[in-house]
């Protein structure tokens, strides 16, 4: 066997195998690599070198950083163009009205720290979290230093950030979770601090909360 | 990394192809949640938008990346406990456990392996991960088992070669 295939051998967890320790016992270069190379075996033999994304996430990305940026319109190239006017055609044929229509709405009611405020939340479940279109009227500009939140809570206290904006207006987020899962919407208005978490300044909730 | 910094879906899909993979790997490694790995690899690159400006384009962006995708986690980690634990920050909340150490190896061997040509990673994957034999793998690849074991010869010594240094680092 030749150091190479040595190697993988122990990589492969065949170090005691007589062929394997016999060349170890007489290669001072192969006895420095062994464990390198055993390191090597663990890691090609966890889950994690194998698992994928969620082939949505890199949609999901895109959508958020043209959220972030604050890009409504983006000029398409040719051949999005001529892809939009086919799902665009087969939309009417199909019935446009009822594709684009939200999986659910609700209405977000002014909290404690914004009493003029008010908004509305389509969403569309999606395979792999959920798309949602806010409209939010009767904020104030947020100061520098700080920004409104949407976020989706579950039952269990778990918060998932679903975006941010700085002022009233329509925005569209993706949220990497089901609404099933993270029942309750709500906005905050965040400090520019490190805590991942929501403060206590609500700004909309849902009636109910 | 101008384009990416102007938010050009094209640049943005380029750096995510390479380097979403080993965002989640170290993701899904320290928090073991797919939907919370899921929601790092997103913060990432969207951290990784807003700091664009203040990063060396000449420089390789794998460990840029990489302190973004760990902080990322970190602070998923600390959110998850702090919710699970029902308290706010406390000292304890500065240790994180067993499953943030090594990372970077993880974020190298996971590059590494997607590096790989497809027909010697799925070799690799059949006989590392899920532990067929060279023959079983040949059976189920639908390929010779000479094959088999010289794709499986040429990826190791590839992927052993980028990363022997393996193991002697706490990273």
């Amino acid at each position: 066997m030749s150091c190479a295939e040595i190697l993988e051998a122990v990589a492969r967890g065949r170090a005691d195998d007589p062929s394997v320790a016999n060349h170890l016992a007489v290669c001072p270069d192969c006895r420095a690599r062994a464990e390198s190379a055993r390191a090597l075996g663990r890691y090609l033999a966890d889950p994690v070198m194998w698992e994928e994304p969620s082939p949505v996430l890199a949609d999901r990305v895109l959508s958020a950083i043209d959220t972030e940026s604050g890009r409504k319109d983006r000029p398409p190239r040719w051949w999005k163009l001529a892809g939009a006017v086919a799902v665009l055609c087969a939309l009417v044929a199909g019935g446009w009205t009822w594709a684009n229509r939200p999986d659910w709405t609700v209405e977000l009611a002014p909290g404690p720290s914004a009493p003029q405020a008010g908004g509305v939340v389509k969403g569309w479940n999606q395979p792999h979290g959920t798309r949602m279109v806010l409209e939010v009227w009767g904020l104030d500009p947020a100061d520098d230093g700080s920004y409104y939140e949407l976020w989706l809570t579950a039952p269990d206290g778990r918060h998932v950030s679903a975006g941010t904006f700085r002022d009233s207006g329509r925005f569209e987020v993706v949220a990497g979770v089901r609404r099933s899962d993270f029942p309750r919407i709500w906005v905050t208005l965040e400090p520019a601090d490190d805590d991942p978490g929501p403060t206590s300044r609500t700004v909309l909730d849902l009636p109910d909360a | 990394m101008d384009r990416f910094r102007r938010g050009d879906h094209e640049a943005v899909r380029e750096l995510y192809d390479l380097y979403s993979r080993p965002v989640f790997a170290i993701a899904l490694r320290s928090l073991g949640d797919r939907v919370l790995a899921e929601e790092v690899v997103q913060q990432t690159f969207v951290n990784a938008w807003r700091a664009s400006s203040r990063f060396d384009p000449d420089l390789d962006p794998a460990p840029w990346l990489y302190a973004i995708a760990r902080r990322v986690a970190v602070d998923v980690y600390r959110r998850e406990r702090r919710h699970r634990e029902g308290r706010r920050e406390e000292t304890d909340m500065a240790v994180l456990p067993p499953s943030f150490e090594g990372l970077w190896e993880v974020w190298e061997v996971r590059a590494a392996v997607d590096g790989l040509p497809k027909d010697e990673r799925e070799v690799i994957e059949a006989t590392f991960y899920r532990q067929l034999t060279h023959s079983e793998a040949a059976a189920e690849l639908g390929i010779p088992l000479g094959t088999v074991k010289s794709r499986s010869h040429r990826a190791f010594r590839r992927l052993a070669g980028f990363l022997d240094h393996l193991g002697t680092e706490t990273a």
